[in-house]
């Protein structure tokens, strides 16, 4: 539609560009990650750089689902690549989805409790969401050395449940925080109607509070999985051989010979986006806002 | 026994008290208003008795049970809040049936007491429909169905007809009364509104501050205010108060102060006034007039005149004191022009200056 005075088209175009170019910004990554796990070898850090590859190939993602028949694919082919990895990453992926999963469900669930605590009864005084929040901003790394001797000698080392609590506990203030701003936005006296009217404190808080928040529980779970699904200090740190994630399969990608493989490490990556995209996909309709309009006089 | 007793009940919020050894019963059958300005501490009253805030101090007792430490559902009140809390994500009918279905009831009942309800506040378009498409004034009516619709021994109301317009107000002022004859033995009615206390309550109390400045019937509260806050909070215009001295002339004892002078009445006994005090005059016991004469002797300066129709309220200016006065009679009163006034009949409440209680 053209029209308005050119002023009006001028900044509409200084508009359009500004979208272009941040949407650019954002997915240019994604786009040679994606671009780069078909390219062969050859293709990785050429210069000028290949855009998008003239030979596809699946043979990174070969490397990643089943590294030994890569191996005698590739023997056929020309050029071969020299790695030590033998694992399929499927046994990282099953690893990082049983620990994500359950430490994001844990996270949620209690900081479900503890911001409903906050949010209606006031809970450790008026500093102590301020005081939670300070713990999210402290390094990993400076409590990362303390834990590891804690878990070795509680025998946590190398076992789901020490990932699954390390990663619970590290992203429950997270949990909290936002969990709580989403309760606050429902008043208190929506449980009080629901309490006069014949319901228990908790009673009220499941059947009317927690339907409503139903969007902002999702979104905050959503964060707390990504958060657990690309952690890699903890992974690093507090495993040793029997439990893999897929931030340390990643990382296994390099060779004496050939460097880091950046063809197998995109695979890796792309597919690993996957289960995080999907979920995002299916909780968006979840996501509305303004949910309580209607419900009081402001 | 009443419906409701209140024993000395004090909350407060961290280092404020948002009541104050608070004493009050509510007979069977009656209907009681909260009256006081905001933040008076009328709404903590209502959630106090309901058992949603825990008291400080004090006894709570519903139907002749001590309530203390029961939960809400087990107090058989119910609750309009003053922000309505409609549930959002429920329908009309959904709303107005809560209580009917946590308690059980059986679905025909639902059916039939929510359709009850809803005829009787007209809003039986509204329950198919989700609140957020309710108008201000249809979220508050739906919210009075959903207080009403289940029995309860008392209704507490929260300002529950501050969002209708005028004509929506009176009309549902008048069902209140049967309301409560029908739905509850109680109602618990607060509101800021004087006019609404009056012409509802059985009895009134009024707060101030988180304390009872006075319980009793409208007319005792409007003709026999304990203090100054409460003569002047109730009539529109409040109550006057003037400075002024009493004083002895040829035998007859005589009020004055600063630009005016009047008899005092008859019945008031020599010795128990003292000799300065405080006179309480309501705007309707002065009498305007364009000339001097008997019965308007003292001089006043207009100061502002709000027409109001059939009867005038004029800002005017006795020596130093302002007064607001009521007349019918629509004289050509403007601002700035003077006019004589009276106090007819005589001044009949005496306050002690110092401590602002009415002497009589």
């Amino acid at each position: 539609m053209a029209g308005g005075s050119p002023t009006r088209r001028g900044w509409r175009f200084v508009r359009r560009t500004a979208v272009v170019v941040a949407m650019t910004i954002s997915f240019l990554p994604i786009f040679w990650l994606v671009s780069t796990s078909f390219k062969p070898y050859e293709e990785w850090t050429t210069f000028p750089p290949v855009w998008v590859s003239s030979q596809p190939t699946l043979q990174n993602y070969r490397i990643v689902f089943a590294p030994e028949s890569a191996r005698r694919f590739a023997a056929d082919q020309s050029g071969s690549l020299d790695y030590k990895v033998a694992d399929s990453a499927w046994k990282a992926f099953g690893d990082s989805a049983i620990i994500s999963g359950a430490a994001t469900f844990l996270s949620v669930l209690f900081g479900l409790l503890a911001a409903w605590s906050i949010a209606r009864f006031g809970t450790g005084g008026r500093t102590y969401p301020f005081q939670l929040l300070t713990l999210r901003m402290f390094p990993p790394i400076a409590v990362v050395v303390p834990i590891v001797a804690l878990f070795s000698l509680l025998r946590l080392s190398d076992t789901y449940l020490g990932l699954i609590l390390a990663y619970t506990a590290f992203t429950l203030p997270f949990s909290i925080w936002m969990l709580r701003s989403f309760i606050d936005d429902v008043p208190p006296e929506l449980e009080g109607a629901a309490m006069v009217h014949g319901l228990g404190r908790v009673q009220a808080f499941r059947t009317v509070t927690l339907p409503l928040i139903r969007g902002g529980l999702l979104s905050t779970a959503l964060f707390v999985f990504i958060l657990n699904w690309s952690e890699f200090l903890f992974a690093l740190t507090l495993t040793s051989g029997k439990i893999t994630t897929v931030t340390l399969q990643v990382a296994k990608y390099v060779s004496a010979s050939s460097g880091t493989l950046y063809g197998v490490q995109a695979a890796m990556g792309a597919i690993s986006t996957l289960p995080v995209v999907l979920f995002g996909y299916l909780i968006q309709r979840h996501m509305v806002r303004g949910l309580t309009f209607g419900s009081v006089k402001r | 026994m009443g419906i409701l007793r209140i024993d000395g009940l004090s909350v407060r919020f961290g280092a404020v008290a948002a009541l104050n050894d608070v004493h009050l019963d509510v007979a069977d059958g009656e209907f009681f208003c909260i009256v006081g300005p905001t933040n008076a501490g009328k709404t903590t009253l209502l959630k106090t008795v309901a058992g949603l805030h825990r008291p400080t101090a004090g006894t709570v007792w519903l139907n002749d049970r001590n309530v203390d430490g029961r939960e809400p559902r087990d107090r058989k009140v119910s609750l309009l809040f003053q922000n309505n809390a409609l549930f959002p994500d429920r329908t009309g009918f959904d709303n107005i049936a809560f209580a009917l279905r946590t308690r059980g009831a059986s679905a025909t009942d639902i059916e039939h007491r929510v359709q009850e309800v809803a005829t009787q506040l007209g809003v039986t378009h509204l329950l198919d429909r989700l609140p957020r498409t309710f108008s201000g004034g249809e979220q508050q009516r739906v919210a009075i169905g959903r207080a009403i619709a289940d029995h309860s021994d008392l209704l507490l109301l929260d300002e529950p007809l501050s969002s209708l317009d005028a004509r929506l107000r009176t009309a549902l002022r008048l069902q209140f009364k049967h309301i409560g004859r029908d739905r509850a033995r109680g109602i618990l009615y607060v509101t800021h509104d004087h006019v609404e206390a009056m012409s509802l309550a059985d009895r009134i109390a009024v707060l101030h501050a988180g304390r009872i400045q006075q319980i009793g019937t409208p007319d005792e509260i409007y003709h026999r205010p304990v203090n100054r806050f409460v003569a002047e909070f109730f009539g529109s215009p409040p109550m006057n108060i003037l400075d002024a001295g009493v004083v002895e002339e040829g035998g007859r004892l005589r009020l004055a102060g600063a630009g005016f002078q009047t008899d005092a009445p008859l019945i008031v006994p020599h010795a128990a006034l003292p000799r300065s005090l405080q006179i309480g005059v309501r705007g309707e016991d002065i009498r305007v007039a364009t000339v001097r004469s008997e019965s308007t002797p003292n001089p006043a300066r207009v100061i502002h005149v709000e027409r109001l129709g059939r009867k005038h309220v004029l800002d005017v200016e006795i020596g130093t004191q302002r007064v607001r006065v009521v007349t019918t009679r629509n004289g050509a009163h403007a601002a700035g022009g003077t006019v004589w006034i009276g106090f007819t009949p005589q001044p009949q409440h005496f306050l002690d200056r110092d401590s602002g209680l009415f002497l009589r």
